[in-house]
């Protein structure tokens, strides 16, 4: 067995090499298109890190739809009807009953109810004697 | 006393001496320089101790037949070889350079891409002078990715272009990549002039980790559809680098970038070293695939400083280029880019170009990973 039989190249390899030396003697088309191909690649990733760039430090952003609409289809009580609910109370309860339903229903509207927690549990070992 | 004389001289007829030559004798000293510039010279040691060590192993001259070759079929040596043979070994090291390389430097300027674009650029001035020195396209193609200053990249191409010369294509990309602070310095000086090279570029902005978690999945499906032969090298560099930023999986990133990339490097140095046998390796094609190899990485290093210069035609006062990273643009990462930071701080002591010179250093890899798939995809 020849040692060297490892080191041969695949036929495909002979064949194109051999067409591309016909095609392309001086190796000016393949340069060219070779490197245009890296420059294109690049240029690719280059306005994919630029565009992620941008949302990601916040110049460009995504348009949320506002709160109050989304609640609107969902048919959550607006402002109205929180002021019509005060009006009905006004009528039946005394100033301070209807002032903080109002206030409740407005904090409710306004999603300023909820408190952030911090979800860091804290357990104090107890001392046993 | 015939008897043990004539056992005796059967005896000499196995050992090295009695069939050394003195081109073996000239590559065990070449391995021995090898070892001496890793130790001495700290150049490249990782590399230069298994190349110059398997390039001794590989230069014992032995009788034909005792399976203990490189070439021969079945020896350990050769069982080794067929990582390097059937190309398996490069992308396990790219998994690995991927899983060490934080790319937020180039992330956060995605701008000096383009500086990894144009040093490829060395590659094929290096393929054009080779077809006209004789070579075929197939054996140009795997001398001229030597200019990608990417040891893996070239085992990786040569393996498949032309496996004849892939000893000396990586000796000559390994021992080019150890020699970047000498080749780079003097072109970077000559082609840039004191004003520019005190340019002062604005710190790069933080990147956050969800852009460092999008990085890798956008850069494989861009890269790899443009180029789909590049895809072992490509994918394993990019999925690589999920593994580190994923922040989920650091066990394996620090496999891919520990154990796992030190043993491939060992296997891929010493079996490429001892596959540089003297009656393969010392050819007049060799001496011209060396020459080349330098060729290409002059020819790269003059068009990354080049291109940065033209890119400042263009930028605005404040948002210049110091062209003293366009160096970088090869894939020798990070040594390209560390002599971007001492040539800068010869000028200026306080001038810190190592960040921005990182980015397009990591382009080069991504560059050189590219080029080698568009060769593969017209040669191959």
């Amino acid at each position: 067995m020849n040692p060297f039989n490892l080191l041969q190249v695949s036929e495909s390899v002979i064949v194109k090499s051999a067409e591309m030396a016909e095609k392309d003697p001086h190796g000016a088309i393949i340069t060219l298109v070779s490197v245009s191909v890296v420059f294109v690649a690049l240029i690719v990733l280059y306005f994919a890190y630029t565009l992620i760039g941008k949302f990601s430090s916040g110049e460009i952003k995504f348009r949320k739809p506002e709160k109050k609409k989304a609640k609107e289809a969902k048919g959550a009580p607006d402002g109205e009807i929180a002021a019509a609910i005060a009006l009905a109370l006004d009528q039946e309860m005394n100033g301070e009953v209807y002032a903080a339903i109002s206030m409740a229903l407005h904090q409710y509207l306004n999603d300023t109810v909820h408190d952030n927690e911090s979800y860091i549990i804290t357990i104090k070992r107890k001392h046993q004697i | 006393m015939n008897t043990i004389f004539e056992s005796l001289q059967q005896f000499f007829q196995y050992t090295g001496f009695a069939s050394m030559t003195y081109k073996h004798a000239i590559m065990i000293f070449i391995g021995i320089v090898f070892i001496y510039l890793a130790i001495k010279k700290d150049w490249e040691p990782l590399l230069l101790i298994p190349i110059g060590f398997g390039m001794i192993i590989g230069n014992i001259p032995f009788v034909p037949g005792l399976n203990i070759g490189i070439y021969e079929e079945g020896s350990v040596m050769n069982i080794l070889y067929q990582g390097v043979q059937t190309g398996w070994y490069p992308p396990l090291i790219f998994l690995g350079i991927g899983a060490m390389t934080d790319f937020s430097a180039l992330i956060s300027q995605p701008r000096l891409m383009l500086i990894g674009a144009a040093a490829q650029i060395g590659i094929f001035g290096a393929y054009i002078i080779a077809l006209h020195m004789g070579f075929t396209p197939a054996e140009a193609g795997a001398i001229g990715i030597i200019g990608g200053a990417d040891g893996p990249t070239a085992i990786f191409l040569s393996s498949k272009l032309a496996p004849h010369q892939m000893g000396a294509i990586a000796v000559s990309a390994y021992s080019y990549m150890a020699l970047v602070p000498v080749i780079q310095r003097p072109i970077m000086l000559m082609l840039t002039t004191k004003k520019e090279r005190l340019i002062r570029m604005a710190a790069p902005r933080q990147v956050s980790q969800k852009e460092k978690i999008i990085f890798p999945i956008v850069g494989f499906i861009l890269t790899a559809m443009i180029v789909p032969s590049g895809m072992p090298l490509l994918g394993m560099l990019f999925f690589g680098n999920l593994l580190k930023e994923s922040g989920v999986t650091k066990r394996l990133a620090e496999t891919a970038r520990g154990p796992l990339i030190d043993v491939v490097t060992i296997l891929i140095g010493i079996t490429v070293g001892c596959s540089t046998q003297a009656d393969e390796f010392l050819t007049g094609d060799s001496v011209k695939i060396f020459l080349l190899g330098l060729l290409s990485f002059v020819i790269a290093t003059m068009c990354g400083v080049l291109f940065v210069k033209f890119m400042n035609l263009f930028c605005k006062e404040g948002r210049k280029i110091n062209p003293l990273i366009g160096n970088a643009g090869v894939s020798a990462v990070p040594d390209a880019a560390r002599v971007s930071q001492n040539v800068g701080r010869e000028f200026d002591k306080n001038n810190h170009l190592l960040m921005h010179a990182m980015a397009p250093n990591v382009a080069g890899v991504i560059g050189s990973a590219v080029a080698a798939g568009i060769l593969l995809s017209f040669l191959g």
